[in-house]
């Protein structure tokens, strides 16, 4: 077949289409497309600004050495990067026997930013990869939390200060640069708030909040305390035309997302529990029941109070400041879901249960909104021209008697410039300092060396026990065999059969000292850090990379050489 | 007022519809042609040979069958990927609008439409296993299936060379018109011996990997109707996604009356419809601006009806009774005979067992002459009888029928679970689902209280009568010439009506619609329909027995995978995603069933609603069955009119004495 063969093919008389070409049609869908969008912009201008503003200054804070502080000071982030790359690379929920301890959505969520930015491997180490994606998400929930207090009413003034105390607490930087399930979690939280208080009232934007809380659900199962408020601030938005359908399909999205969460288990055979394998049943068994208590907050000494104390030790006024204004909120129908969210949260602190660390990250937004929420209902608002031409002039014509309403308008506005200016003064004064050392001080280091000289020194092939922060960074870098991540060592009984002379079996440990508590959980890994010498410390011994010594060896054979 | 239709560019009816623009045969700019074609068929090449790495890539599909699978889309969508070839003017296309009604005609068989010839999918298929052959014998050692010796390209050129060739094939047999039968059955032939090679091989693989293919296969039918689920979920719920849809009927914007309309009513042994006539003639409508045309049989069996409607023609003079001659009848047929017969500027039609509301005929004269641009009026029908009738009113047990098929009988005609599910598919249907297709451009109409202007249906060349659902092909074709529609739904303008007798019944009445959908699909007129997505649209609509039938199928074969078939756990997830989309459309069901409680007031408890979800899967069993059924009968050939019949419970209980017998009709 030659060319001009298949031009002469080409080549034909054509019927016109009765219809309009899908190419004209594409472009006037775009048009139409690029209209709506323009009109959006031209709607929202103020607010796009003043959000351009504001997250240029939130990302540079949160932006600058987002991955020096704070330093690795929990293992948690590790845990949940280790998890991540088990999902990119391993095609598995976690890298070790999943235990239905956090539904998974959360480090998928890490596992998709990873797999396509090529997270692991570009990044310094596993967990700044998480940390990228942190950053991305706290824009988002700044985004929302504007969205959100603009929906409840607040001026645009008083929405941008809850989205800037929200950013800028000390609290905020500590807690939502740190790759915590919980940062998820609160941006889906709040995805959520923002399509159930959505205008439209569409039957869309309920299954939309259904659909995003049961993402929050999937980030962290905590977040389920906030379904009521949730459900009663869509309850207020509704209107009776559609509430039926609107109600129906908000639960229903909700509850078929999650229920995919004990479908999974049930495909697994692993819902209730039985010989031989984990079950969500134990799960939740053990997180709402079994778990040991943390103290009560009253109690100086218990774990609830120090880490409270932890927390007003970051930032001693947001949070605070947010529970006082919650109180009269309450009284104001608008805030009031927010209000009493917030309250509840804090309630739950008296609960005496097992209070997990970073438990403050989802009080954060609703204490901003609340603080920012009283300031917007004390100042009065500029009554449009034609009321207050009205209001001037009563029909009877008489002159209005009231300096008393312009004395307390005046008051209620002096009272809240007294109040912004105050709160800037002393945030400022409080928060700059802390904010200094966010963006300078690299607490991450003693970490990355760890990872660093054990890399570069220790090239036998010993088995090494890490934490999990150490764990992906040393399995990315290809140490085999893979280190074992030292929990797991004790408690997963798949892991211990690798071990079968307990201790001796373990070569290497490279973790920071454990506190007691910890260490009467994992006997094994505490006789293995008794029988063991310290090779090289980092950070005043943050971390220290140890060798275990068998009787009869000596730190200067290798472990191939040594023992019985 | 608000319209469901949106604005646009004015049309007003009667007027000639536009004339299609003559065949564009133009030969000066024969450069320009060719380098257009020629860009087309470079851009079909890339494509494929993109499609081909992405798959072989980052999806991870074996290379010798990541190039099939731009080849199978190529099959499907030809003009996509280049295939199609020049576009031969089709002959006798656009169709004389005086020979024989514009678009009521198309030869499907010969896939001639408006966008010109094609070839048919067998020779297509053909031209792509060719190509595959290039890409194997051409490719290196890893993308040949079978040892081939052949030069040992990398993957790309070889896809690349493969396409090259498919398209060659197709562009040179699209270029050669055979117009003897017999040499088109020969090129036929030759495609299925050319596709054989490929097909075998492909049996050899699936064989091969049997277990991964069954699952591949069940996952791609569970995703498929886990769309389906979900978009007659949001489709049912059109008319309540925004508050401000929900009211859509303004009652009290009423103009003069000015059309004058022409009610066909085609009854047969219809014992109450003097009742209806009586009804009609008694609303608001000025009787001047108001004829009507009952249709009734000449035969023996309806002389009891044609007795009532004569009686009731000689009382008023706008009454119209026609009874042609001939052996078999039908609805089509008889709404054929009385298009002819009609005068006025507005055809409705009204069955003969159903109540017309009161308002209704101001309302349609009012929308009229609001949406000028509007040639049909879609009202709405509902089933009114949520419940089985009262005991007291059932008949006693004939003697001589013994106890279990007393039962039996009793279990099909006098339960009420079916009745309110079919109540609500009715009130759902009419208040969102056709509103929806209104508005997306694609309706099959309903075949009660439609209105059509006269100058539309004569455009349109009338009914299909050798269709059984005439109604629903009426629409197609509307939507086809672009004539656009606007339904209503009003509690107070609805035309009531029951639901069938039995279950047996209902049965029998959905094989029927489900057959005469099916007949739509097959007979093709939608595939003139000019947009992408009203097509697709379309297709999912008609081929809606298929997904019915299959979906009786789901439950039980995902069942069976998950238990005895090891399915890695996401995809047993998947498995079950259509069935939780459908315990969620049963859940948001209630809502509109309270919608539909209130509207009506009708006194309905917790009882009623538990009712309704605990009969969805039965309900759906009796759907999957009765579409089964269709498929068997359609495939027999069986075409034959089924009828339901009503008994009246809706016009009081005096009616429904001594209807009994007539079941046997069906």
């Amino acid at each position: 077949m030659t060319v001009p063969d298949v031009l002469d093919a080409l080549d034909e008389t054509l019927p016109r289409p009765v219809a309009p070409r899908p190419a004209a049609w594409a472009a006037d869908r775009a048009r139409l497309l690029g209209a709506r969008v323009a009109a959006g912009a031209r709607a929202h201008r103020h607010s796009l600004v003043l959000l351009a503003v504001l997250l240029g200054v939130v990302a540079v804070v949160h932006g600058i050495n987002f991955d020096g502080w704070p330093g690795r000071v929990t293992d948690d982030e590790g845990t949940y990067a280790a998890q991540a790359y088990s999902m990119q690379y391993w095609n598995r929920i976690a890298h070790y026997t999943y235990w239905y301890d956090h539904p998974f959505g959360g480090w998928l969520l890490i596992a998709i930013y990873t797999k396509l930015t090529d997270g692991f491997h570009r990044a310094a180490t596993a967990v700044t990869a998480a940390r990228e994606l942190m950053f991305l998400l706290h824009l988002a929930s700044c985004v929302l939390l504007y969205r959100l207090g603009r929906l409840l009413g607040l001026r645009r003034f008083f929405a941008g200060l809850a989205l800037l105390v929200f950013s800028l607490s000390p609290l905020a930087l500590w807690y939502q640069r740190m790759a915590f399930l919980d940062n998820i979690a609160v941006m889906w939280l709040l995805a959520a708030f923002v399509c159930a208080a959505s205008p439209r009232r569409s039957v869309a934007a309920a299954a939309l909040a259904g659909t995003f809380m049961a993402f929050s659900f999937w980030s962290k199962e905590t977040t389920l305390l906030f379904l009521p408020g949730l459900y009663v601030l869509l309850w207020q938005h509704r209107d009776p035309r559609n509430w039926r359908f609107v109600r129906r399909n908000f639960l229903g999205c909700l509850i078929g997302i999650c229920g995919i969460y004990i479908l999974y288990a049930a495909a697994k055979n692993e819902l209730f529990e039985g010989p031989g394998h984990v079950s969500l049943e134990w799960a939740v068994r053990w997180q709402l029941f079994d778990r040991a208590p943390s103290g009560s907050v009253l109690d100086t000494s218990s774990d609830t109070y120090n880490v409270v104390r932890s927390w007003l030790d970051l930032d001693p006024y947001l949070v605070p400041a947010g529970i006082v204004a919650a109180v009269p909120l309450l009284a104001l129908r608008r805030l009031r879901v927010v209000a009493a969210l917030l309250l509840l949260q804090f309630g739950f602190i008296f609960r005496n249960g097992y209070l997990p660390n970073p438990y403050v990250t989802a009080m954060l937004p609703f204490a901003a909104l609340c603080a920012a929420g009283l300031l917007d209902a004390a100042l009065p608002r500029r009554v449009p021209e034609a009321s207050a031409t009205a209001a001037r002039l009563p029909p009877d014509g008489r002159a209005s008697a009231g300096w008393l309403p312009v004395v307390w308008r005046g008051l209620r506005r002096g009272a809240v410039a007294v109040a912004v200016v105050g709160s800037v003064v002393t945030l400022a004064w409080d928060w700059t300092p802390k904010i200094h050392t966010a963006v300078t001080v690299d607490a991450s280091a003693p970490s990355r060396d760890a990872t660093r000289w054990f890399l570069a020194h220790i090239h036998d092939d010993g088995t090494v026990i890490t934490d999990d922060i150490a764990w992906t960074d040393l399995t990315i870098a290809g140490r085999r065999p893979l280190p074992v991540w030292f929990y797991k060592l004790d408690l997963d009984p798949e892991v211990r059969g690798h071990f079968p002379n307990g201790w001796k079996d373990v070569d290497y440990l490279m973790m920071g000292k454990p506190p007691d508590s910890v260490l009467a959980e994992v006997p094994i890994v505490a006789e293995a850090l008794r029988h063991s010498v310290v090779l090289k410390s980092f950070g005043n011994g943050e971390i220290e990379i140890r060798r275990v010594l068998p009787p009869g060896c000596r730190p200067e054979i290798p472990p191939a050489h040594c023992g019985p | 007022m608000t319209s469901d239709s949106a604005p646009s560019r004015p049309r007003t009816f009667p007027s000639a519809p536009p004339r299609h623009p003559p065949a564009r045969n133009h030969r000066a700019p024969r450069a320009a042609v060719r380098r257009g074609r020629l860009a087309t068929a470079a851009w079909g090449i890339a494509l494929h040979v993109a499609l081909a790495a992405l798959f072989a890539g980052p999806l991870a599909v074996e290379d010798g069958l990541a190039y099939l699978v731009p080849a199978a889309l190529a099959v499907l969508a030809p003009r996509t990927f280049g295939r199609a070839g020049p576009r031969r003017p089709a002959a006798g296309w656009p169709r004389p609008i005086d020979a024989g009604g514009g678009l009521a005609l198309v030869r499907v068989a010969e896939r001639v439409d408006h966008r010109g010839a094609r070839l048919p999918r067998i020779v297509q298929l053909a031209c792509e296993s060719a190509g595959w052959y290039v890409f194997t014998v051409a490719g290196s050692p890893d993308l040949r299936v079978a040892s081939v010796e052949g030069p040992d390209l990398p993957g790309w050129l070889a896809a690349t060379l493969g396409a090259a060739a498919a398209m060659a094939g197709t562009l040179l047999l699209s270029r050669r018109e055979l117009p003897a039968q017999a040499a088109r059955h020969r090129r036929r032939g030759m495609s299925v011996l050319a596709t054989a090679p490929l097909a075998g091989a492909l049996a050899v693989r699936a064989a091969q990997h049997h277990h991964a293919v069954l699952l591949a296969a069940w996952t791609g039918v569970s995703l498929l109707m886990l769309l389906v689920a979900i978009l007659t979920l949001v489709r049912g719920q059109y008319s309540w996604q925004l508050p401000e849809r929900v009211h859509h009927v303004d009652l009290t914007d009423v103009l003069a009356p000015r059309h004058r309309f022409s009610l066909i009513v085609p009854a047969r042994e219809e014992p109450i419809l003097g009742r209806t006539l009586t009804q009609i003639l008694a609303g608001d409508y000025p009787a001047d601006l108001l004829e009507l045309v009952v249709m009734v049989s000449h035969d023996e069996v309806d002389r009891p009806t044609r007795r009532i409607a004569e009686q009731i023609a000689a009382r008023h003079p706008n009454v119209r009774v026609i009874a042609p001659e001939g052996s078999r009848r039908s609805k089509p047929l008889s709404l054929e005979d009385a298009r002819r017969h009609c005068t006025g500027d507005i055809v409705g039609i009204v069955d003969a067992e159903s109540l017309i509301a009161g308002g209704l005929l101001t309302y349609v004269n009012t929308l009229a002459q609001r949406q000028a641009d509007v040639g049909i009026f879609q009202g709405g029908v509902q089933l009114m009888n949520v419940r089985a009738p009262a005991r007291e009113a059932r008949q006693p047990r004939p003697a001589g029928v013994g106890r279990l098929r007393a039962a039996l009988r009793r279990w099909d005609t006098g339960t009420s679970w079916w009745r309110a599910r079919n109540c609500l598919e009715y009130y759902i249907w009419f208040m969102s689902r056709l509103r929806f297709q209104a508005r997306a451009r694609f309706i099959p109409l309903g075949g009660n209280t439609v209105f059509i202007r006269r100058s539309v249906l004569e455009r349109l060349g009338g009914w299909d009568v050798a269709c059984l659902t005439e109604d629903c092909d009426l629409g197609v074709r509307a939507s086809v010439a672009g004539i656009r529609t606007t339904v209503f739904y009003h509690p107070d303008l609805t035309t009531r009506e029951e639901t069938p007798e039995s279950l047996t019944k209902l049965v029998v009445q959905r094989t029927r619609w489900m057959m005469g959908f099916m007949q739509v699909l097959f007979k093709g007129d939608w595939r003139l329909l000019p947009g992408a997505r009203q097509r697709l649209m379309a297709a999912e609509m008609l081929a809606m027995p298929f997904f019915q039938a299959m979906a009786g199928l789901l439950l039980p074969v995902s069942a069976v995978l998950t238990l005895f078939l090891a399915a890695p756990t996401g995809l047993v997830i998947v498995f079950w995603l259509p069935l939780a989309a459908s315990v969620m459309t049963v859940f948001s069901e209630q809502a509109a069933f309270r919608e539909f409680a209130d509207a009506y007031d009708l006194a309905v408890g917790r009882w009623d609603s538990v009712r309704l979800i605990l009969s969805a899967p039965f309900y759906q069993l009796a759907l999957s069955i009765a579409a089964v059924r269709a498929t068997a009968r359609l495939l027999r050939g069986r075409l034959e009119w089924e009828k339901t019949s009503h008994s009246g419970a809706h016009h009081g209980a005096g009616a429904a004495a001594g209807r009994f017998g007539l079941e046997a009709a069906s």
